[in-house]
């Protein structure tokens, strides 16, 4: 089990509501079904495990760029409310699996190098990459499982996963203008390289095998899906937010309108 | 749905953002940065996604035939427990491999375990 606090936001329960006892349409999958939908969300315990550690450097950049203390703590939370995401998602698995699950092994967290940056750019590159980015997707992301949804268990994990990870995706926006026009202007060199960077791994992440149609009501739509969602998410989210600080999102439009092709970086 | 969660999530960001000062620890000069001084931004890691489904290790073709044949992929670790009995201190997890889309084999000297909580508290490799 992934430990978090008992002081969190949710005073040391899984959210903000309490899990469903029960849900007939768990049981009324096949066995093979159950395992699929166990092993998605026991991938998705681990990768939440991981973002614990994403948002302990954020915490830490945060504090170091002399950022309001009001999203210094909202980041600290963050790393809490990601080890209850990784106990959430470990508890939904188990109820799929029909066993006991144990926590996931810790995956290693590779953070972005953004050489070429001073620490006080790296640091605002930091917030952009896992907030702004990488937390804005998953809002979007989850809101499309939502949509398919209709199982109690899993409407009522990725219920919960969205409210915190709106906060999360916050973040970076209130810190991003809450700075000055030149430290948004020395990061704009890395936008279109950290905005297909971060859509190529969610794609690689989101695998476009074949998929029951029937999981989609537990949480797992069909990864094509998911794929536009993504895509829509930099177009309806992440470049309007950046125009309206004032931020030169051309190239990341010219390369959406070109396709947003992430199998070769864009020329 | 893309209106309502940019209002929530980009619109009060930014109007919360917008109405705070924040006093920069860096001067100037620290904002004299280029991706060009350093190589290609392109070959950076981007941060880590927390909804996917392992994709780099699951990709299509052999490995899904892999799947539909014996089922998802075991867990591959490194430093396996000696008893049988699971712990938290794997150091890393390593691909396995879809061998002829008929059974997983775990590389690199790591060892297959998925862990189970079993009747007596206690975690064992399955």
């Amino acid at each position: 089990m992934t430990a978090f606090a008992e002081n969190g936001r949710w005073g040391g329960r899984l959210g903000s509501r309490p899990e469903p006892e029960n849900d007939p349409s768990i049981d009324a999958l096949a066995r093979s079904q159950r395992g699929e939908v166990a092993r998605i969300w026991l991938s998705r315990a681990a990768m939440e495990r991981r973002v614990a550690d994403s948002f302990a450097v954020i915490r830490d950049a945060l504090a170091r760029r002399g950022a309001p203390s009001e999203l210094v703590t909202l980041a600290a939370r963050a790393v809490d409310d990601e080890h209850r995401h990784a106990e959430l998602s470990r508890v939904v698995a188990s109820r799929y699996e029909g066993a006991e699950l144990a926590a996931p092994p810790r995956l290693p967290l590779e953070v972005p190098e953004h050489r070429g940056a001073s620490e006080a750019v790296r640091d605002t590159l930091y917030v952009i990459g896992q907030c702004v980015l990488n937390e804005t997707t998953a809002g979007v992301v989850l809101e499309t499982c939502l949509e398919h949804a209709r199982a109690p268990v899993a409407t009522w994990a990725l219920r919960e996963l969205l409210s915190d990870e709106i906060e999360h995706g916050r973040i970076g926006w209130t810190y991003l203008a809450s700075v000055d026009r030149a430290t948004r202007r020395a990061a704009e060199p890395w936008l279109l390289p950290m905005t297909y960077l971060n859509l190529k791994l969610w794609r690689e992440e989101t695998p476009l095998c074949d998929r029951d149609e029937a999981l989609a009501a537990h949480g797992a739509p069909h990864n094509a899906i998911l794929h536009e969602a993504l895509v829509d998410a930099v177009r309806s989210l992440v470049v309007p937010g950046l125009r309206a600080l004032e931020m030169d999102v051309g190239p990341i439009e010219r390369w959406l309108d070109a396709g947003a092709s992430t199998d070769a970086p864009p020329t | 749905m893309a209106t309502k969660l940019y209002r929530a999530i980009v619109g009060v960001g930014i109007s919360l953002g917008a109405a705070q000062v924040v006093a920069l620890g860096g001067c100037e000069t620290d904002m004299q940065s280029s991706p060009a001084d350093g190589g290609s931004p392109y070959c950076d890691a981007a941060w880590p996604v927390t909804k996917g489904e392992g994709g780099r290790r699951l990709a299509c073709g052999v490995t899904a035939e892999c799947q539909a044949f014996v089922g998802p992929p075991p867990y591959c670790v490194m430093n396996p427990p000696a008893d049988g009995v699971c712990n938290e201190d794997f150091s890393k997890v390593i691909p396995a491999e879809c061998i002829d889309g008929k059974r997983w084999v775990c590389l690199a000297g790591s060892t297959a375990c998925k862990c189970v909580r079993t009747k007596d508290g206690t975690l064992h490799c399955q």
